[in-house]
């Protein structure tokens, strides 16, 4: 079971900072890339030039309307998508000092899900740009009680975390079911199927206003939480003395993490293991200083649900497969590697 | 380099033929129908359309049923599953129009490249994409489907410009009805009508409010006790067969896997049941009768009603066993 | 240690509970007033005496054919199930030495789950016999990853490695599983009911395709019960008294792949009873194998049976599926345990 040690900083300060900077530049021109590239495939692949004429205002009217219109924002909310969610994951893993702990692994995505699920089934009318709300009152329900049952004398065992997440999930799991099982409208319920997989099927400009202003407020709130999340890291005890109120600081993460977890399950459904994969990947490139891996983890993340769903949507063409079988397919082999292959 | 230079001839390719497209179809005059653009106001707000739409994209089986209906052929429909193509009941009014993805997700990239002048669908099936689809062409959604046919056939009819025709074909819908009424006569109290449909591995009672219900009440029809409800439908379990039980079954299968059906089918409460016991399950084409939900639909289901509730004949297809697969 | 001893420290920790012999007259009186309620209750009560009278003397009225022909096989079905998923849980914690193993957990019923969705919506596969025995081929391959997981790396078969591991696999299951249902689209009309584990319609023919699995599992929990005793004093103390760990070991893998297998073949993946109903059983009757799989048994097919009753009672006329039920009722439980774990170095 990894745990704090997997979590240390393992070289010197200087060659880190370099070699930091190198990987967060790197990411940042893989996002573009990846971004121009999986915008140009689809039923009418569009060549990466033509794909940057058409973001530059100067391609033709064809593939300008396809990028512009409906490939863009989709691809857009992808990333969004999964920055939210591997922020999440960072957060999550340095507040409980686990690296496993990701928001679908905690609980917190099964939350903000049967909080979607609940208010799209009861309350039809309400307008879509109310669902992140929503959906992080749910995660932060599941969040205050994965926390009440995890944390005991004083400290959590990073075990207790995950059987209990897993435990949150199974029930979150199971109410969901519960829901679409029982609602009259067939319609809704096949939707419904589809969204507890994880989609980005017709996400638009609209769907990426309602995503976009819990990004822009929890991505920079998460950076300035980095040296908390830092002194954390080093224990309860090293974090107190160096003047962190504990208790405070971990009620506020959670919230962010629960804020950042539950606008992406709001617009996509619960996508999973993309808030495993991205913070291990930014920690093994990036070190451990979580400016660094919060900043590297983001992007990765989004690269991550961005090809996914590239894959996902030209794989069974003309169907379109939820993104998050795709990263299932991808994360739990990875998870259960990463299981089988680290020390305890 | 090549591929850059094949996807500029696609491109350039479809260009060309929408453009032929246009040409053709100016040739067609639209009579007294309006020409100036008008405001269509709809489910999700108001559409601009120019003239009379000629390329029409329809993302639903109850907006190609209207389309139809008003002798408007869409350049673009969606399948109601992959692969199985558009309900056969329409026959060759719908040979050659492009399919464009699914009722459950259409393409809208497809529909985008067959340069439309009309979207028609319903907020139900299609809201979360009706932004996208507005911008491609004027795009028309009614609130629901099914149930609402009535109303959905005359909003479509507004969008095509044709509702001259559609108020002609109401009213033609209207008379058949009417006519089954008086030629069931006194006998319509004892004709209750009890409606079955296997969906996969599920098995529906269908209840009023829905396409179906709304032909049977306005041919006068009665519906058993157990389904005399303002709903869409109920599950079907075992326990619930003697819900299934009236005067006249009318029976239905969607896709191909029907276990649960076969299972209900050899519990002797479905052999006790009065319908069975008398022989009067009619099995009915599951396309026109379910998923037409439109004009068209309605006055052949009409046809096909009178034939079973009248004549006492089965439609072709219905050899009066119940099937084993 | 002597036999004496052993079974001096069996009496020693049995006379702290019950005696067995009351336990067993209690549990089975439980069942078979859960299994009468279970033919009175329903989408219609029945009365009681109707319900025995179609029993016994059958007179082809409607309540009667309901409750012979519509509530029996289900009851059957529903105390099968819940028997071979209590067996099948009690086992695999044994076996892992984990308490917190279940074959939902751990991804077992989901590959079966798979596997059947995957038979019908690919192959076309119709047959109840081919889909249960596609069900096991599923299961033994989720049952295998779990394994392998375990044998490879460090930490072995640790409660908290084993329930990561089968939350991954369970998620990636159950993604290809919505993938599938997705693509064909007519399967995911009707799936919403059966994702979660649903007993409508079961009937004979669904036993009779199972039975052979079921009894396979029985008949080899029975014979492992001494063995795998033994091996809970540790494997070395086990292979010095004869016992050798790994033919334990896949023996009862075998049996717990045809209980679980089986179960989803009959009522799809139903969650958590087989983590709850162990649990439950050992402080009934103690950390003792034989008891152990005896009251799971009769524990299972209780939460089971009642599980059912509920789910077509809350909604009715309409049904919910029983895994919602079950998971509602196990989900504490599980909380509870995972809480009460100090961390293990």
């Amino acid at each position: 079971m990894t745990t704090r040690t997997a979590l240390l900083p393992r070289r010197c300060a200087r060659g880190r900072t370099r070699r930091t900077r190198a990987v967060i530049a790197t990411s940042a021109l893989l996002s573009l890339a990846t971004l121009i590239l999986t915008v140009g495939l689809g039923e009418y692949p569009i060549a990466p030039g033509d794909v940057l004429l058409s973001l530059l205002g100067r391609g033709d009217p064809s593939s300008s309307f396809v990028v512009s219109e409906l490939r863009l924002p989709r691809a857009l909310v992808a990333f969004g998508v999964g920055a939210g969610l591997a922020a999440s994951g960072v957060i999550l893993q340095g507040l409980t000092r686990n690296a496993l702990a990701a928001p679908d692994l905690v609980g917190v995505s099964a939350g903000a899900h049967v909080a979607a699920v609940v208010v799209i089934v009861a309350l039809p009318d309400l307008t879509i740009a109310m669902l992140p709300a929503c959906a992080f009152a749910g995660a932060l329900l599941a969040s205050a009680l994965v926390y009440a049952l995890a944390w005991r004398d004083g400290g959590s065992s990073p075990s207790r975390l995950l059987l209990i997440g897993v435990g949150i999930t199974t029930l979150g799991y199971a109410i969901v079911l519960g829901v679409i099982s029982s609602i009259d409208e067939l319609i809704h319920a096949s939707q419904l199927v589809t969204f507890m997989a994880g989609t980005v099927y017709g996400r638009g400009w609209q769907e990426l206003a309602t995503l976009a202003p819990w990004l822009a407020i929890g991505l920079p709130l998460a950076l300035l939480s980095a040296r908390q999340l830092d002194s954390l890291m080093l224990g309860d005890d090293t974090a107190g003395a160096l003047g962190v109120r504990i208790e405070a600081e971990r009620l506020r993460l959670l919230a962010l993490a629960a804020g950042l977890a539950g606008a992406a399950v709001a617009v996509a459904g619960p996508v999973g293991f993309v808030g495993l994969m991205a913070p291990h990947a930014a920690r093994r490139l990036a070190g451990a200083g979580h400016a660094a891996v919060l900043t590297t983890a983001v992007m990765l993340g989004g690269c991550l649900v961005l090809v996914a769903d590239a894959a996902a949507r030209t794989a069974f063409a003309p169907v379109d497969i939820p993104v998050g079988v795709v990263t299932a397919i991808i994360g739990a082999p990875y998870l259960i590697w990463l299981l089988t292959s680290r020390a305890r | 380099m090549r591929r850059i230079l094949s996807i500029c001839a696609a491109l350039l390719a479809s260009l060309t033929v929408a453009a032929c497209g246009d040409e053709d179809n100016d040739t067609v005059s639209a009579s007294s129908e309006p020409q100036a653009a008008r405001s269509v106001a709809h489910a999700m707000g108001a559409a601009t359309i120019t003239g009379t739409p000629k390329r029409v994209v329809v993302l639903d089986t109850g907006e190609l049923d209207s389309a139809v209906a008003l002798g408007v052929k869409p350049v673009g429909a969606v399948e109601a599953i992959a692969g199985e193509g558009l309900p056969a009941y329409l026959g060759d009014a719908v040979e050659d129009i492009e399919l464009v993805g699914t009722i459950e997700q259409p393409n809208v990239e497809a529909i985008a490249a067959l340069r439309p002048d009309l979207i028609l669908s319903s907020k139900v099936r299609h809201e979360a994409i009706y932004d996208q689809l507005a911008r491609v062409a004027p795009t028309v959604f009614s609130e629901e489907v099914g149930v609402t046919w009535k109303e959905n056939f005359a909003l479509h009819a507004e969008a095509l410009g044709r509702s001259d025709e559609a108020t002609r074909l109401q009213a033609e819908y209207d008379d058949k009805a009417r006519e089954l009424r008086v030629a069931l006569g006194d006998k319509r109290a004892d004709t209750t009508i009890s409606v079955v449909r296997s969906v996969g591995d599920e098995v529906r009672i269908y209840l009023k409010a829905n396409f179906l219900g709304t032909i049977l009440a306005d041919a006068g029809l009665p519906r058993p006790k157990a389904q005399d409800k303002d709903e869409f439908s109920e599950t079907a379990t075992p326990e619930r067969i003697p819900d299934l039980d009236g005067d006249l079954m009318i029976l239905s299968r969607f896709g191909d896997d029907h276990r649960l059906l076969k299972r209900l089918q050899d519990n002797r409460l479905w052999k006790r049941l009065d319908v069975v016991k008398a022989d009067r399950v009619f099995e009915v084409p599951d396309d026109l009768w379910f998923l037409g939900i439109g004009n068209f639909a309605a006055r052949k289901v009409l046809d096909d009603l009178r034939a079973i509730v009248i004549d006492g004949r089965r439609l072709p297809g219905d050899d009066g066993n119940p099937k084993t697969a | 240690m002597s036999p004496a001893a052993a079974a001096a420290l069996r009496r020693r920790a049995g006379s702290r509970r019950l005696p067995g012999s009351l336990l067993i007259v209690l549990g089975l009186g439980a069942l078979a007033l859960a299994a009468f309620a279970s033919l009175v209750l329903g989408a219609t009560a029945i009365a009681p005496t109707e319900a025995v009278a179609a029993l016994v003397a059958f007179d082809g009225s409607a309540e009667h054919v309901a409750v012979a022909e519509v509530r029996l096989p289900r009851t059957a079905v529903a105390l099968l199930v819940g028997a071979s998923l209590g067996v099948a849980g009690a086992l695999m914690q044994a076996v892992a030495r984990n308490d917190l193993a279940d074959p939902s957990i751990l991804g077992i019923s989901m590959g079966a789950a798979l596997a059947t969705v995957a038979g019908q919506i690919v192959v076309g596969v119709d047959s109840a016999v081919l889909l249960v025995a596609l069900a096991m081929g599923g299961a033994s391959v989720a049952a295998a990853a779990i394994v392998a997981v375990g044998l490879l790396g460090r930490g072995g078969f640790a409660a908290e490695r084993l329930v990561v591991a089968g939350a991954a696999l369970s998620g990636l299951l159950l993604a290809l599983v919505q993938g599938l249902l997705v693509i064909d689209r007519e399967s995911l009309e009707a799936a919403r009911h059966w994702l979660a584990g649903t007993l409508t319609g079961a009937g004979w023919d669904d036993v009779a395709a199972t039975l052979p699995y079921l009894a396979v599992g029985a008949v080899i929990a029975t014979a492992i019960t001494r063995p795998l005793t033994t091996l809970g004093l540790g494997d070395d103390v086990a292979s010095a008294l004869g016992v050798r760990p790994r033919p334990v070991q896949a023996a009862t893998a075998v049996a717990i792949v045809a209980l679980a297998g089986a179960s989803v073949a009959l009522a799809g993946p139903i969650a958590l009873v087989g983590l709850a109903v162990p649990h439950a059983a050992r402080a009934l009757v103690g950390r003792d194998i034989g008891p152990q799989l005896v009251a799971c048994s009769v524990l299972g097919a209780l939460l089971v049976v009642v599980s059912d009753i509920a789910a077509r009672v809350l909604l009715a006329p309409e049904e919910l599926p029983v895994g919602v039920v079950t998971a509602i009722v196990g989900a504490p439980v599980l909380l509870h345990v995972a809480r009460r774990r100090t961390h293990r170095p």
